[in-house]
């Protein structure tokens, strides 16, 4: 999983960063107080079992 | 960019899987996920969430604006916007804000119609329209004129502004619908 975690933050950033200079990891609540305020995307990436574990 | 790594997040995604990308639009509200696997796969769900998500550009009906909304009547879910427009910046910005990610899904409830702004004309007389641009949603099933505004967004509006402001309508309807 951790491998994944880390692939997952070097595409995000590295792909995403290329379109959107602001990329940043926030919480979940953050990221939807701020999509409120311009309609920009969240994209979440899950990395824990919805029981919790990981 | 979140990295849900608890369960009280997971619980809040709605996550059924590990590993799994989950996209939200503006107003939190699910439109896309899929688990990956790869860097490649990664890469696949961002870009296939970037094209659903996307600007989009307004299909104007044609033919004059009082036929767009007579041919509208009988239509109970969507509303007509009479888009009264200039050749200036403003009327540009409004144009761009409707075309914008965020209010692009209500494209679908809207008969768009472009009329051109002319103080003297009996457009903008009908509806007191003084200024351009000038945004009126039109409740097509309701006959009578003045009832059959549900709102109306004058001068140049930011993004968020365009945003409430149709959201507020469509609640508005979707209430009165339900009645």
């Amino acid at each position: 999983m951790k491998k994944i975690s880390i692939l997952a933050l070097l595409a995000l950033c590295g792909t995403a960063a290329a379109r959107d200079s602001n990329v940043r990891w926030m919480k979940f609540d953050e990221a939807l107080s701020r999509a409120s305020t311009n309609g920009q995307p969240i994209a979440v990436f899950v990395a824990v079992n919805p029981n919790g574990s990981s | 960019m979140v990295r849900c790594a608890d369960k009280a997040t997971s619980d809040k995604v709605k996550s059924d899987a590990i590993s799994t990308m989950i996209f939200f639009d503006g107003d939190g509200k699910e439109y896309y996920r899929k688990v990956v696997s790869t860097l490649d796969s990664i890469d696949g769900a961002y870009q296939k969430a970037t094209e659903l998500y996307t600007r989009k550009l307004i299909s104007w009906a044609s033919g004059e604006a009082s036929d767009v909304v007579s041919q509208a009547r009988g239509d109970r879910k969507r509303l007509v916007a009479l888009t009264f427009l200039d050749d200036k910046k403003d009327s540009e910005a409004l144009v761009s804000a409707l075309e914008d990610r965020w209010v692009a899904k209500y494209q679908d409830r809207l008969v768009y119609t472009k009329v051109a702004f002319d103080r003297a004309s009996e457009m903008c007389k009908k509806y007191n329209v003084t200024s351009a641009p000038t945004l009126l949603l039109i409740n097509p099933s309701e006959e009578d004129q003045k009832k059959s505004v549900v709102d109306t967004l004058a001068a140049k509006k930011e993004l968020v502004s365009v945003h409430a402001f149709l959201v507020k309508a469509f609640d508005k309807l979707d209430k009165a619908s339900k009645k």
